[in-house]
């Protein structure tokens, strides 16, 4: 009894802010819901999930969405790490401030940083044209939102920049989490440079490379924000991510069932992800 | 116990509202707009129930009634808190001159004695739609007037979020409107909304460079071909995948004599019109002189920003931007001549409509009727250059004072088409952005993005309100 009252606090605080909306979304994606029709919800069974996968523009969404992923999550887990090692091994008097300093595209709210990067990117007005034509890497101006693989290539670029500090401070902190006295007994060894990297630093920093991993994994599958700001899916839709796609289909079709098959969709792909990856974790961990 | 939990509670009620009127009275510009009184009185009151209640239980818990002084100052303070006055709230973009539009709800208010409450949102229209849509599927009657894109007309109306306007005006109101705005304001053999500004397209070219202005769109394609260059490009134009783009193209496609619905309601946009109006487009960007590529990323504030740099010898914007043209900083001031469209322009423009879930609708009314008169339009042309709906204002000496270019307007407006008028605009659009985008991009030719849009667009066109075509 006493036990019950325990928990159940936290029970009903779950229920609240996670069972209560889940049911809820399952329920409206099984039901004809239209924001213009208010009170008529017929049922219709998965019709929403089968129009959703029936559609090219769902698949291409898919599609975008998958590159997106697995393109800025392996730059940012790459760069993440070479950041965290630099921060590591700064001895420096300045060690606090490059610290601080490398957080702070991380700090920023998404939309902030998706204004920042459009200016950032104008064909006309922007850095980046006005830097590459002057050091000669381009002889014209590109214009980076405006053809579908550049659209794409630039919003993974700013996710990129957005985010590679978060891996980089997890990083930082599994780094520190390493007792030296490894580095000393694997110098013994022969293990110095890049084998010590490979063969010791790399596998102890395991887990905590796997909790960025899905972190960020789970965030790019549901990445709309960027997107949004940046090119509203265009041009021609190549950017158009499934979160994108979900939010048109509500705010423009008006259509919250389908709205809500799609944002499951997107949910059951984000959970399937944290799955694999937790059990990657947990067999590393027995290991 | 549960005597001092709900003295605590009422205290911290009373704690969180004083805080809030204490916060709001910090900023005096809100603090005008906002009812304070009411959570002024709540605060008070819980605050006095609350110590009622503690001090009773502090006492020992006898049956001793909460102090006899405390309740009567309690009822004293809800004697006090005067009758709400009769509010309305109106949600709208942030008006260009909030003076000026402060100015005229007082005077509304000291002629009616009701108070007008603003919610100000931002200029994006897709926000603004997202949040009218939340707020109205939510029956929500926190607003009475919303402010809405003309081209939300048919959608709300057939939701039943607006009232119907008919019966609000009369002959003489009506017949004073300008025909086209007050169209767009109509769905269905219904009056819905009461028109506020109006917009129509416009090509605004360099009157230094071009001695007069193309009259048909194969001669603009061929002026900004044979006069552009990757300075200065021929054209500039909205392109980026959004509502502007189709507005950029029906106006090809009407000047091509083809149309986005038929008369029978069905899709006629795959048309030899319609390819030669999307063939005109991307010819544009074909060449890299006649539009820059910079266009698929612009909207309206992007190409009217290239061409006041002087990057552009022809440019289509919406009448508004004449007087952004003619500002202090624009490189091209007194060098830009206003000409129509080579063909016609699509009508623009934001109406004041009326929520069903109003609890005021009268009072509502009002105010619809008050701000797009005569009297306060005339305001909003003389202090905002904002396009009037009432043909009167073309006439009036101020303001044409105040704007020179409003009396070309007039005809240009004249000829102004309203985007169709469906309730499933907004899809429509959405399928086309995304098509339209393709052709330009090179991803597929204009007569495939055509061929699909259609496809997609089918299930939706000819439908009507009664179920949700899939």
């Amino acid at each position: 009894m006493r036990k019950a009252a325990l928990w159940a606090p936290g029970l009903a605080l779950l229920a609240a802010v996670f069972a209560l909306p889940l049911a809820e979304a399952v329920w409206t994606s099984l039901h004809q819901v239209w924001l213009q029709r208010p009170g008529e919800a017929p049922f219709v069974g998965v019709e929403n999930f089968a129009l959703l996968l029936a559609s090219e523009r769902f698949w291409a969404a898919v599609r975008h969405t998958g590159l997106f992923a697995v393109t800025s999550v392996a730059l940012e887990l790459t760069l993440g790490v070479g950041l965290a090692l630099v921060m590591h091994r700064t001895r420096a008097r300045g060690r606090a401030l490059v610290r601080g300093a490398a957080l702070v595209p991380w700090a920023l709210p998404t939309v902030v940083a998706g204004l920042l990067w459009a200016w950032i990117l104008h064909d006309r007005h922007g850095v980046a044209n006005h830097l590459l034509v002057s050091l000669g890497a381009i002889s014209t101006p590109l214009v980076w939102l405006g053809e579908p693989a550049l659209a794409m290539s630039s919003i993974i670029g700013a996710d990129v920049w957005k985010t590679t500090p978060f891996v980089a401070l997890i990083a930082l902190a599994g780094l520190q989490s390493i007792d030296r006295g490894v580095y000393e007994a694997g110098s013994l060894d022969g293990a110095t440079g890049w084998r010590a990297f490979v063969h010791l630093t790399l596998p102890l920093l395991r887990p905590a490379l796997l909790v960025a991993l899905l972190f960020r994994t789970v965030d790019a599958v549901r990445v709309f924000d960027l997107v949004y700001v940046l090119t509203r899916g265009g041009p021609g839709g190549s950017t158009e991510t499934v979160s994108v796609l979900t939010y048109m289909i509500l705010f423009q079709e008006l259509d919250v069932g389908r709205a809500s098959a799609a944002g499951l969709l997107t949910g059951a792909a984000a959970g399937a992800v944290a799955l694999v990856y937790l059990r990657v974790l947990r067999w590393g961990g027995a290991s | 116990m549960r005597r001092t939990i709900l003295g605590w509670l009422l205290l911290a009620v009373s704690a969180e509202r004083l805080l809030n009127v204490y916060l709001l009275s910090r900023h005096p510009s809100i603090f005008e707009q906002v009812d304070w009184r009411a959570p002024l009185a709540v605060g008070l009151l819980a605050g006095i129930a609350g110590t009622a209640l503690l001090l009773r239980v502090r006492t020992g818990g006898r049956a001793r009634k909460p102090p006899l002084a405390l309740l009567t100052l309690a009822l004293g303070i809800a004697g006090w808190m005067p009758a709400d006055a009769e509010t309305v709230t109106l949600a709208q973009f942030k008006p260009r001159d909030p003076a000026s539009e402060a100015e005229l709800l007082a005077t509304f208010t000291a002629r009616t004695g009701v108070r007008v409450r603003q919610r100000t949102l931002p200029n994006a229209s897709d926000v603004q739609h997202q949040q009218f849509v939340t707020w109205l599927a939510a029956r929500d009657s926190g607003v009475d007037v919303y402010q809405i894109d003309q081209i939300w007309t048919a959608e709300f109306a057939a939701a039943g979020w607006i009232r119907p306007a008919g019966a609000e005006l009369t002959a003489g109101e009506r017949a004073a409107f300008l025909p086209a705005p007050l169209a767009s304001a109509a769905w269905g053999g219904r009056l819905w909304a009461l028109p506020r500004f109006t917009e129509s397209g416009l090509l605004y070219y360099r009157r230094d460079v071009l001695p007069a202005p193309p009259r048909s769109w194969p001669e603009l394609v061929r002026v900004a071909t044979a006069l552009g260059t990757t300075g200065r490009s021929g054209y500039v134009f909205q392109g980026k995948q959004y509502e502007g783009l189709v507005v950029n193209f029906l106006e090809i496609l009407w000047a091509m004599g083809g149309r986005l619905l038929g008369e029978d309601g069905g899709v006629a946009v795959d048309s030899p019109a319609g390819v030669r109006a999307l063939e005109i487009l991307a010819a544009l960007l074909r060449h890299p002189g006649a539009a820059s590529p910079g266009v698929l990323t612009y909207a309206e504030h992007d190409s009217l920003q290239e061409f006041r740099e002087g990057r552009a010898l022809m440019h289509r914007n919406w009448s508004f931007a004449w007087s952004l043209v003619e500002r202090e900083g624009s490189r091209v001031r007194g060098r830009v001549g206003v000409a129509p469209l080579p063909g016609p322009a699509s009508l623009g423009g934001w109406h004041l409509a009326v929520s069903a879930y109003s609890r005021r609708p009268a009072a509502a009314w009002a105010l619809a009727r008050f701000l797009t008169s005569a009297e306060a339009q005339r305001v909003k042309a003389l202090v905002e250059g904002r396009l009037p709906t009432v043909g009167a204002l073309y006439d009036d000496r101020e303001v044409l004072r105040a704007n020179p270019h409003f009396a070309a307007l007039r005809d240009a407006l004249a000829l102004a088409r309203p985007r169709p008028a469906t309730p499933f605009y907004a899809r429509l659009s959405g399928i086309l952005q995304v098509q339209i985008s393709r052709a330009l991009v090179g991803a597929v030719s204009p007569r495939e993005a055509l061929a699909e849009a259609t496809r997609q667009m089918a299930p939706l066109a000819g439908a009507r309100s009664a179920g949700l075509p899939r």
